[in-house]
């Protein structure tokens, strides 16, 4: 695939709750040292949405979080998520609003959590891979 | 076996994407795949491709096709490395539509003026989408 290159991982609407809404992931990614990610959400009368972003090494690899980014209202945020931090990083359920510093693997998917019901939502997720 | 492709299959789909890339690089020009989401609020999910587009014969102004209208083909080359439309929920079953083909809705931007999708007609080659006839309106 194209590295680097634009990559959409999620582009959708929102209404009604979404439970760990798992997108296809982008794949063939082998190279990726660094990773701008940007989310765009809008929408009104809800109360949450999160874009857990994950990546693996491999088809075969375990999913690892590697950005959490979450909306209580419309609004847009990013994050850069870049290769080869020194130091060990043990995997975990990310918090709110935080990213694995070190990790990236060959695929990058996002999972998608809303609560509450959303008038005119969308949420889009994109990613800048390099 | 094929005389021209004695590698079979893989070997066709091959000159077969080369030939309509090329063809499309030497004698087209580059537009916008794009497919929007939402309504009120909306994003756009973009993909460059090469292209060739035309306007329809008049003897081919027939059925769903009106004056006006173009026809636009583009390779599967652009849209399978840019992965697009991306992301999207995975389903159970999955859907037996092929997400990269274009559907109805989305639009192309060519030279700065955005054309409604009309259908889109994919052709596969030995199971491999090689390219997507357009037909767009507006």
């Amino acid at each position: 695939m194209a590295i680097p290159g634009v990559y959409t991982l999620a582009a959708l609407t929102i209404t009604t709750a979404i439970t760990a809404q798992r997108q296809t992931s982008i794949t063939s990614l082998e190279g990726m040292s660094r990773a701008v990610i940007e989310a765009e959400f809008a929408g009104a009368g809800g109360s949450t949405a999160v874009a857990l972003i994950r990546s693996r090494i491999g088809t075969g690899g375990t999913w690892r979080e590697v950005a959490s980014i979450d909306f209580s209202a419309a609004g847009s945020k990013s994050c850069t998520l870049v290769a080869g931090a020194a130091a060990v990083a043990a995997f975990a359920t990310l918090s709110a609003n935080s990213v694995l510093a070190g990790f990236l693997g060959t695929e990058l998917e996002a999972v998608i959590t809303t609560t509450g019901t959303w008038t005119n939502g969308i949420l889009a997720v994109r990613a800048h891979v390099s | 076996m094929d005389e021209r492709h004695p590698g079979g299959a893989g070997a066709r789909v091959v000159t077969f994407q080369r030939d309509l890339d090329q063809m499309l690089r030497e004698d087209g020009q580059q537009i916008v795949l794009r497919r929007m989401v939402g309504t009120a609020n909306r994003a756009a999910v973009d993909c460059t491709c090469w292209a060739s587009v035309r306007g329809y014969q008049p003897h081919e102004l027939a059925g769903a096709v009106i004056q006006g209208d173009s026809e636009v083909v583009i390779s599967a080359t652009d849209i399978i490395a840019a992965q697009w439309p991306g992301g999207e929920p995975i389903t159970s079953p999955p859907s037996p539509t092929d997400p990269r083909v274009p559907r109805a809705g989305d639009q192309l931007v060519i030279q700065g003026r955005t054309r409604a999708i009309v259908s889109a007609a994919p052709i596969y080659v030995a199971g491999e989408l090689v390219r997507v006839n357009i037909q767009a309106r507006g």
